[in-house]
């Protein structure tokens, strides 16, 4: 598992590879930490990311917290099944899911 | 001193790491010179030297917790060896280090040093420097072995102490979460924990009225966070379907508290659903959750109805849809609902089980398989032996129309412990005021609470709730009660109610509630409710049989009750229940 952030214009990637449970927190949250609250937009590029569990839907929702008003998180390029456990959460009606 | 002369000629670091004074040490041996040698040599370094000059006396005296190190002669009288031998086999988890004193300096003898269970040896004649060292080694290593033998026992204490405390915290919950009314023979379930406490909710309750509720609830993560949700949610759960809220308002009420309670991240998905035998539909409301599975008992097919909103505790209840599906049943039908721990079942693989391969084991079953067991079977032969990752807890419920609630077999012999006392209290709503909320619950509360009526809290919910639904449906609305009979009918009714009802602009409800007191013992509830609308034809009701007729409901009051009549033009109706105080 690794979490790695990087940053373009108004748009922060945060691209999270391997599984995507309780073991990434400290890194996820370590990757925009230090962003100002409220600033920027946020995808999260799920294309590395094998497996989802819901501490990481719990982490999703505190990066929501992070992101602009204006803006939207958006969770980019998921997988089969991790598409499906969004949309078993309902989580489209919170994040942008492409 | 020889500390100091070492530190000298390492010049780096200080030799003596080890603190000497205080240590002590047990010097076994028979030879009076030795001793005298070493008492005074190791007593000069700060040691506390207790001298036995036999193996009997040393066995004696020994106790692993009393000593940080063993000195002992080989040819001490009754045999070093054997002593040495003896004492540190008598050591199970401690260490004490032992330094055996030889004048035999052959291999074999030396070897035997060891085997006896030795941890260094000084030869005859020795140098004090060479002495002074290995002293220092053994007590460091017993040292340090002290320290990790101290933190493994203190680990061992702490884990017992969160064991039992876990236990005695499960048998807390489980009373609290876990009650009875899970236990019919119409329900199958599981609830398997990953831990010792379990992130999923399984809870059943029957409203006043004899609507069953059901809730499945899961909270993120496993364990004492997981867990931590599920009282605040029994307890909104249990008390509101006790005082007859509708099933929305249980669930934003949990919403809310959720929300507030659990940290940012944290949610419960859900699935809850009212099972209302009086008309012989389910209503379901899901977030956040896997699909539920409906098996159809007549056509054998399966509807899946998918959870449409956010899981609890996310946004405020106010951006939650609120609005229930209601689904027509028939006795037979099966319906199934089950955490995401079902779905995402792991093989060794990494594949998960999947929402489509629960639809198809429900889907190919026969009328009368035992579709709990196969889907059981289905993730154990899925899973192939690889360990189950996240709670599992599935539910399957067979809806059975019993005719009409056991509930009410009772109630009108149930003791009551009545004040005397006379009152009475008008209540009226207008159109805003019945869209918006439903007074039934807290008047039937008030009733039971003022007058102490608390056994007939069913009789009196079910009386009022009818009569200030007819006031709504037949009053307000003016619905055609006929056309619950037709086939699919039961849900046109209600689109048709909701529509209604949203474009409802005008019109009222009073409700007059009266207690008499009729004798020492006895007394007379009357309830009265008029709506602005233009009644409906109660003759129709009064000819027609209690059950056979379009206002089964009334049926119902009628049987509940001593006495009710209508005014003309059915727009008001007054119900009287008398009541006696049994000793």
């Amino acid at each position: 598992m690794s979490v790695s952030a990087t940053e373009q214009g108004n748009t922060v990637t945060i691209k999270v590879t391997g599984r995507f449970d309780f073991s990434a927190h400290q890194e996820f949250i370590a990757a925009y930490r230090d962003i100002p609250k409220g600033e920027k937009d946020f995808v999260v590029d799920l294309s590395g990311t094998e497996y989802m569990d819901s501490s990481a839907m719990g982490m999703l929702l505190q990066l929501r917290e992070h992101a602009s008003k204006s803006g939207q998180v958006s969770l980019a390029n998921a997988n089969a099944n991790i598409q499906e456990i969004l949309k078993i959460a309902n989580f489209d009606k919170l994040f942008n899911v492409s | 001193m020889i500390a100091e002369e070492l530190n000298q000629a390492i010049d780096t670091t200080p030799f003596q790491e080890v603190e000497w004074r205080g240590k002590r040490v047990m010097l076994a041996t028979s030879l009076q010179q030795l001793a005298s040698t070493l008492l005074s040599f190791l007593g000069a370094e700060g040691l506390q030297i207790q001298h036995v000059s036999s193996a009997e006396q040393g066995m004696e005296l020994f106790n692993p917790d009393d000593f940080e190190l063993l000195i002992i002669d080989v040819d001490l009288e009754g045999d070093g060896l054997m002593m040495g031998h003896r004492l540190k086999m008598g050591m199970k988890e401690q260490f004490v280090p032992l330094l055996f004193i030889t004048s035999h300096t052959d291999e074999i003898s030396l070897a035997s040093c060891f085997e006896a269970g030795g941890d260094d040896l000084v030869t005859i004649p020795y140098s004090d420097t060479m002495l002074f060292s290995r002293i220092n080694s053994l007590l460091k290593m017993g040292g340090s072995y002290h320290q990790q033998y101290q933190e493994r026992k203190e680990l061992a204490y702490y884990h017992g102490v969160m064991e039992s405390e876990q236990k005695l915290a499960k048998s807390i919950f489980n009373s609290i979460v876990h009650q009875d009314y899970l236990d019919q023979d119409n329900i199958r379930y599981t609830l398997s924990p990953m831990s010792i406490f379990n992130g999923d909710m399984l809870l059943s309750a029957t409203t006043p009225n004899g609507h069953e509720y059901i809730l499945l609830g899961d909270f993120t993560g496993h364990g004492l966070t997981a867990s931590v949700g599920t009282l605040p949610v029994s307890e909104i759960f249990y008390s509101m379907t006790a005082k007859g809220f509708t099933l929305t308002s249980i669930i934003s009420e949990i919403n809310q508290r959720l929300k507030k309670l659990l940290p940012l991240g944290m949610f419960m998905a859900t699935f809850a659903i009212d099972v209302n035998r009086h008309e012989n539909v389910i209503s379901v409301w899901g977030g956040g959750i896997p699909d539920l599975q409906l098996k159809r008992i007549r056509s054998n097919e399966v509807e899946t109805i998918s959870a449409k909103n956010l899981p609890l505790g996310i946004v405020d209840s106010t951006d939650l849809e609120l609005v229930m599906e209601i689904i027509p049943v028939d006795e037979g039908d099966r319906f199934y609902i089950y955490t995401d721990g079902v779905v995402e079942t792991e093989n060794r693989k990494g594949e998960m089980f999947g929402t489509q391969a629960m639809f198809n084991v429900i889907s190919n079953a026969g009328k009368d398989d035992n579709i709990y067991q196969l889907i059981m079977n289905s993730l154990e032969a899925f899973r192939d032996g690889y360990e189950q990752s996240d709670d599992i807890t599935l539910l399957e419920y067979t809806y059975l129309n019993s005719d009409l609630p056991r509930l009410f077999e009772e109630v009108k012999a149930a003791p009551v412990q009545s004040l005397k006392s006379n009152w009475k209290m008008n209540l009226n709503l207008d159109a805003v005021a019945i869209k918006s909320y439903d007074p039934r619950p807290l008047l039937a509360q008030m009733i039971t609470d003022l007058q102490g009526l608390h056994s007939f809290r069913g009789q009196i919910y079910t009386i009022l709730s009818e009569l200030f639904n007819n006031a709504i449906e037949y009053g307000l609305l003016e619905m055609d009660p006929s056309l619950r009979k037709q086939e699919d009918g039961v849900l046109q009714y209600n689109q048709n109610k909701q529509k209604k009802l949203k474009a409802l602009t005008e019109g009222y409800i009073h409700i007059q509630l009266e207690n008499v007191v009729t004798s020492e013992t006895a007394g007379m509830l009357r309830i009265v409710i008029e709506d602005s609308g233009n009644g409906f034809d109660y003759n129709d009701f009064i000819e027609g049989s209690a059950s056979g007729n379009n206002h089964r409901g009334l049926g119902l009051v009628s049987q509940l009750s001593d006495n009710i009549q209508f005014e003309a033009p059915g727009n008001k109706v007054k119900v009287e229940c008398h009541w006696t105080q049994q000793n």
